[in-house]
């Protein structure tokens, strides 16, 4: 897998713990999806998504009050959606190049 | 640009600046005597005062020569010009006409207004605006730009409202000079501070903190438990904000809303993230007070502000049929102004649950405009007296409002209006003509297209790149089969300009194909040359 690859996929993983979560809430997400996000957030954290990380795991900590999940998960979509642009920005620019 | 509307800037002082006080005395002697032998078309004039001989062949100053030993401006040339603007029909252009375009100094893109001053006066202009701070006053009317720069002497340029950089006049009588590029910097820092003026207010703080509470809820619950009250509340939010002078949050969150009820697989959509995301970061910014973009930017802009404009001359372009994913209807006719270049559109659209029998296709063949079949107004030109436009480039007619046809406007002419590709750029370049934002917005566009449109599995869409950031992209195959039957001879394209995924792209409406104006949209018939 190259490096280009490898970011696609770790951001399609993002985008599929947070759209399950869109779907069902922060209040009701289910032990695999809980799972899922702690395996990404451990892989987030290797690769130095060290603040992203973090707000995954907020989003599915049992004891924290729902409201501050709830903001921690809007704030990560909205980082997915900047990583996303800025993806495509950077594949739009070496299609360019190529 | 018409001859017409040039000499409708020509007022005595715009012609002082650009000669002297005695010059156009005497120029205007010379004219009252009728001595002179005179005769002009819609391309230039000449004439004959004092046995010498007097040409403009085109628009603008350099156009002008005189055989008399004269160097530089003489009263023969302001006769020439005074006779002009005395006698050419539509050369007085009344103010209010002229105070509908927004001036070159606004919609020209840097680019442009670096090519048209010179680089060297650019960076020259510069330099002494930074080192010496000049005093540069500047005031605009409905017809022109006057600013006094004072550097060692003072000077007066003046740039009209209607015309290009080459139309200005400044008292130092050169051509290109640095007090133009003085005051293009000056009114540029002032246009960039009052676009900071806007500030957010405690009550829009407030109902910001409220519709992210309620965007907070929809998080905890999810988009499984949306229910008819929560819904109710998203609109009635989304109204106020609206009334509070915030219309880009009031958008994303009916966006939001909508898009969340549809209920539809969203693994399949981006759109409910890509609302979340703008209204998240785009209020968190605006209530922690610190805006990475001007304020009123990020509060937007009402699309509805309708103003009354006297007369508005426009050249029809096309029209299309379109519905939106929240339920409506309808069709637009597309027109730019004849002078300008603005794009406007007319619409007419139902809420397909209550539009009864009324159907967009069958309206759009019945639809009249100053007579003429609507949908075969491309290429024809129309005059509206008492014209309702909106900032994102609407007309309405109301009552008092009239069309009438004028006649047709040849092809080549048209593509003169637009633009280049370049001058296209996402809404945080303030600096470029057309700034795409959260709305898609219109434009003409130069185009070349070197290869056929290809089909894009990934957005289902036939696209082609025409330059780094911006592609032209369709989903209805009848448009892309259209433009690849004769993709070599398309020159321009009138179409909408949208981001998606980070890209700029068009959505082609109609198309000049060689000297062909072409709507694109399957029901629309009919093409003029």
């Amino acid at each position: 897998m190259t490096p280009h690859e490898s970011l696609d996929a770790f951001i399609d993983d993002w985008r599929q713990w947070v759209t399950n979560v869109l779907h069902v809430g922060v209040a009701h997400v289910g032990r695999r999806t809980a799972v899922r996000v702690e395996d990404w957030a451990d892989r987030a954290e290797t690769l130095g998504w060290i603040e992203d990380a973090a707000l995954a795991r907020r989003v599915i900590s049992g004891g924290g009050p729902l409201t501050e999940r709830a903001d921690a998960f809007v704030t990560s979509l909205s980082r997915l959606e900047l990583a996303s642009t800025l993806r495509s920005t950077v594949s739009n620019q070496q299609e360019v190049q190529e | 640009m018409k001859l017409e509307t040039w000499l409708a800037t020509l007022s005595d002082d715009y012609l002082t600046t650009w000669g002297n006080k005695g010059q156009l005395r005497r120029g205007k002697k010379l004219a009252a005597t009728g001595d002179g032998e005179f005769a002009s078309d819609q391309h230039g004039a000449s004439a004959q005062f004092d046995g010498f001989l007097q040409r403009l062949d085109g628009v603008g100053f350099e156009k002008l020569t005189c055989t008399c030993p004269a160097a530089g401006v003489c009263h023969h040339l302001m006769a020439l010009l005074v006779t002009l603007r005395d006698t050419v029909p539509g050369s007085q252009l009344p103010v209010d006409a002229a105070s509908h375009h927004a001036g070159f100094w606004r919609t020209a893109s840097a680019e442009t207004l670096v090519e048209q001053l010179g680089r060297g006066v650019l960076n020259q202009s510069l330099a002494i605006y930074a080192k010496d701070h000049p005093s540069v006053r500047l005031q605009e009317s409905a017809t022109e730009l006057l600013a006094c720069v004072e550097l060692d002497t003072p000077h007066t340029v003046r740039f009209p409202r209607t015309g290009t950089m080459d139309m200005s006049v400044c008292s130092c009588k050169r051509a290109t000079c640095v007090h133009r590029g003085l005051a293009l910097i000056a009114l540029r820092d002032d246009l960039a501070a009052s676009r900071e003026i806007a500030s957010i207010t405690e009550d829009q703080v407030e109902l910001l903190g409220l519709a992210r509470d309620w965007l907070i809820s929809v998080m905890i619950d999810g988009q499984v438990a949306i229910t008819d009250p929560v819904m109710q509340r998203a609109t009635a939010l989304a109204r106020e904000l609206r009334q509070a002078d915030t219309p880009n949050a009031a958008t994303d969150l009916g966006r939001i809303a909508r898009t969340l009820a549809m209920r539809q697989d969203i693994l399949t959509s981006s759109e409910p993230s890509e609302a979340i995301a703008r209204f998240w970061l785009t209020t968190t910014a605006l209530v922690n007070d610190r805006t990475p973009r001007p304020t009123r930017e990020l509060l937007g802009q009402h699309k509805r502000d309708y103003r009354r404009h006297d007369t508005l001359d426009l050249v029809g372009i096309g029209s299309e049929l379109w519905a939106t994913p929240s339920g409506y209807e309808g069709f637009s006719i597309h027109f730019l102004d004849e002078t300008t270049g603005t794009p406007y559109s007319l619409s007419e659209a139902r809420n397909a649950s209550h539009a009864g029998s009324w159907r967009a296709p069958h309206a759009l063949r019945h639809a009249a405009f100053g007579g003429q079949p609507a949908a075969r107004c491309a290429g024809s030109t129309f005059n509206v007296r008492n014209a309702w436009l909106s900032p994102d480039g609407r007309l309405s007619l109301r009552d008092d409002s009239s069309v009438r046809l004028t006649g047709e406007r040849n092809t080549s002419s048209i593509v003169q209006l637009a633009i280049s590709p370049n001058d296209i750029r996402p809404s945080a370049h303030h600096h470029f003509p057309v700034s795409v934002g959260p709305s898609p917005i219109a434009c003409l566009v130069r185009v070349r297209l070197s290869h056929r449109l290809e089909f894009d599995r990934f957005s289902a869409k036939w696209t082609h790149r025409i330059a780094s950031s911006l592609v032209v992209a369709t989903d209805k195959r009848d448009i892309a089969d259209r433009l690849n039957l004769d993709y070599r001879s398309v020159q321009a394209l009138y179409c909408v300009a949208y981001i998606e995924r980070a890209q700029t792209r068009i959505r082609p409406i109609s198309a000049v194909l060689s000297d062909t104006l072409v709507p694109l949209t399957h029901d629309t018939i009919g093409a003029t040359r």
